[in-house]
């Protein structure tokens, strides 16, 4: 189904006719000549691909927007507040508005962080949120909070310049909010948690599927792209190692590999892309870690479950922005709802992310659903279960025909000196008909994603 | 402006000595090209047993396939693949548009079908390359990414000229740039001498080897 037209989206339709549209190719040419890729693994085969990517844009009425605006600033807030009281005092915990076994049964919760706080006490700095507009309801609806290394933003900033290039006129036509403050509000967000020091992005290298990002965010902030064989630690200091020997100390380390595999010392062992002794210049203060280490207890897919609440909680406020409905089989009737009517609900792991341990019921045998019921039955904590939202198709012009596809939007904020969101966002959608995941790593596309004013 | 890693540095000078032994090579495979058709038809065997190749040929169009995207590492479309490649890990420090040249080329060697490619196919892949260097020269002016690329592009030039004649006095003015450059990227850097040096060999090694003092891991 898709939306009924705003005003906005009708004056779209109307400049197009204007435009030439034998012109749309320069766009598909600039992610290939720019090398605007999101490269993939296949078959052990390393691909180098541009995001599959349409032009029709997502189109949001401004007025739309300063309500998700206020309702994103609400839940970060809420999340930060959140992620410092578990690592600090947990009073949540002990009013009883999370069970504690909830929070201490999370993957993402580092307990050797307990009484550690981030510089400036900011958790949450780049925050990725997945949206859904219901079709029942006309609402959007929040579908995950990415709190860790939320990715995809390079690829509306990058298409936005394109269009501004092959299209003016849509510009010229009516306002266009525009995203190219991002990396300038990004590099203001890394300044103001810095402990004295460069800035760097630290990527896990060439072969990691977003690497055109962190090399787009790294030009675009004046912050250096480092892998971890450029950084050494020493007496609880980080530095860069410059070409010609001279050490340079590194203030904030936007970190685009997750908390895992950041510090073998630490953590996995494992790791070959991680940098030994990271962890001890963060905990000794030397060091701003973006996002904070430990976020993944905030953005657990089982926590999801009680940010309404923790709203309520700590600001007083009713949300603003809903949750896809949900259930947890950890509350006995909830788990017996979802056993009954697993045929009917989408089935999450909450340890997994990118579109993967997703399972709509519908379209499981009886075989499985008796699998995943045992699955839910021994490990309730593992699962979430969420009504199918029938959230609303997108228009892609797919073989010069516009076809409806399933998509989502994910919106991205900042958190430094305040919290900034981008009037835009990475729509994403399902190459084929009737697919709900729009995972990049699942093969979905891309599209920009306008905030407009007429 | 911002500080580049060891890691980058490398890629920059990298992305110098491949674009710059890509420029000069498709330079020269269109002239041997030409002394084939005038009925020097050994001419493209010396020239690739100078880079120790045993490459064949039946004619000058084949000489020209060979050169270009033959079973060899210096082929032209490999050389770009290379200067792509760390163009791409350096991308950070070159301009958008660079970024691009470079890869317009790549893209369109990539697309040499069954029996290209045509010379003019060629002749048009060096004038972009021409295009790539005024691009460098440009958006990096004097800055470090600049010097690297060029420390980069000077010791492919000695390592070529080296290569293809025999004449050492012929490197004199790129010898003299990469003590300037080098002596820019690292203040204790010691000029080269060439005085009494005979040996091709042994002065090509001891310009390869001097990425070794410029880029410094320091551990």
């Amino acid at each position: 189904m898709i939306e009924r037209y705003s005003a906005q989206t009708e004056k779209f339709w109307e400049v197009y006719k204007s435009v030439d549209n034998t012109q749309l190719y320069h766009l598909h040419d600039f992610l290939d000549r720019f090398a605007v890729n999101f490269n993939l693994y296949k078959d052990g085969a390393f691909i180098e691909r541009s995001l599959p990517f349409d032009f029709v844009p997502r189109i949001i009425p401004h007025t739309e927007f300063i309500t998700l605006e206020k309702g994103l600033k609400q839940r970060i807030t809420a999340l930060n507040m959140f992620l410092s009281d578990i690592y600090g005092g947990q009073r949540i915990i002990r009013d009883n508005v999370i069970p504690a076994e909830f929070v201490y049964r999370s993957k993402g919760l580092l307990p050797q962080f307990q009484g550690f706080s981030p510089p400036k006490a900011i958790h949450t700095h780049i925050s990725g949120i997945d949206l859904v507009k219901d079709t029942k309801t006309d609402k959007w609806l929040i579908l995950e909070d990415n709190l860790r290394v939320p990715s995809g933003v390079s690829y509306p900033l990058s298409i936005r310049e394109a269009y501004r290039k092959v299209y003016p006129e849509f510009f010229e036509s009516f306002n266009i909010y525009p995203t190219k403050q991002y990396p300038q509000q990004l590099r203001a967000m890394m300044d103001h948690v810095n402990v004295g020091g460069v800035n760097v992005i630290l990527t896990p290298g060439r072969y990691n599927s977003a690497f055109y990002e962190h090399s787009y965010l790294a030009r675009e902030t004046d912050a250096t792209l480092v892998t971890n064989g450029d950084l050494e630690v020493k007496h609880d200091k980080l530095y860069l190692k410059k070409y010609n020997g001279e050490r340079v100390r590194v203030g904030a380390v936007y970190r685009r590999l997750d908390d895992d595999f950041l510090d073998p010392l630490e953590f996995n062992p494992q790791s070959m892309i991680g940098v030994p002794n990271l962890i001890n210049v963060y905990r000794s203060g030397n060091v701003a870690i973006i996002n904070a280490i430990g976020n993944g207890v905030a953005d657990d897919k089982g926590i999801y479950y009680f940010v309404p609440k923790m709203i309520k909680y700590y600001l007083g406020e009713e949300p603003l922005i809903d949750n896809a409905p949900t259930y947890l089989p950890y509350y006995d009737a909830d788990r017996n709802f979802v056993l009954a009517n697993i045929e009917k609900l989408v089935i999450k792991d909450v340890s997994e992310a990118g579109g993967y341990g997703v399972l709509f019921g519908s379209k499981l045998n009886n075989e499985k659903r008796e699998e995943i019921r045992q699955a839910i039955i021994a490990e309730p904590r593992k699962f979430i279960a969420q009504e199918l939202v029938e959230f609303y198709d997108i228009e892609c012009m797919i073989e010069g025909e516009l076809k409806p596809r399933k998509s989502d939007l994910r919106i991205y904020a900042l958190y430094g000196q305040d919290i900034k969101i981008m009037p835009g966002g990475l729509t994403r959608y399902a190459l084929e008909a009737g697919n709900y995941l729009v995972n990049s790593s699942q093969g979905g596309g891309f599209k920009d994603t306008w905030v407009v004013e007429l | 402006m911002t500080i580049i890693s060891v890691n980058s540095a490398r890629n920059l000078y990298w992305m110098g000595r491949y674009m710059e032994r890509a420029h000069i090579l498709t330079q020269e495979y269109l002239r041997i090209y030409d002394e084939i058709i005038d009925r020097d038809f050994d001419a493209g065997k010396r020239l690739f047993s100078r880079f120790s190749l045993g490459i064949d040929y039946s004619n000058a169009k084949s000489f020209l396939r060979n050169a270009t995207v033959g079973e060899h590492s210096n082929n032209i479309a490999n050389l770009i693949a290379k200067a792509r490649e760390n163009a791409i890990l350096c991308r950070d420090h070159i301009d958008n548009d660079l970024f691009a040249y470079i890869n317009d080329v790549h893209l369109m060697l990539e697309e040499i079908d069954g029996t290209g490619p045509e010379v003019w196919f060629l002749e048009e892949a060096v004038v972009s390359m021409k295009i790539i260097w005024g691009s460098i020269h440009e958006e990096l002016n004097k800055t470090d990414g600049l010097y690297l690329v060029e420390f980069g592009e000077y010791v492919e030039r000695i390592d070529l000229k080296l290569r293809l004649n025999d004449n050492i006095s012929s490197i004199k003015y790129e010898a003299i740039y990469i003590n300037l450059t080098a002596s820019r990227l690292h203040n204790k850097f010691k000029p080269v001498s060439l005085t009494g040096m005979r040996d091709r060999l042994k002065i090509i090694e001891l310009y390869h080897n001097l990425v070794n003092e410029i880029i410094v891991d320091g551990d």
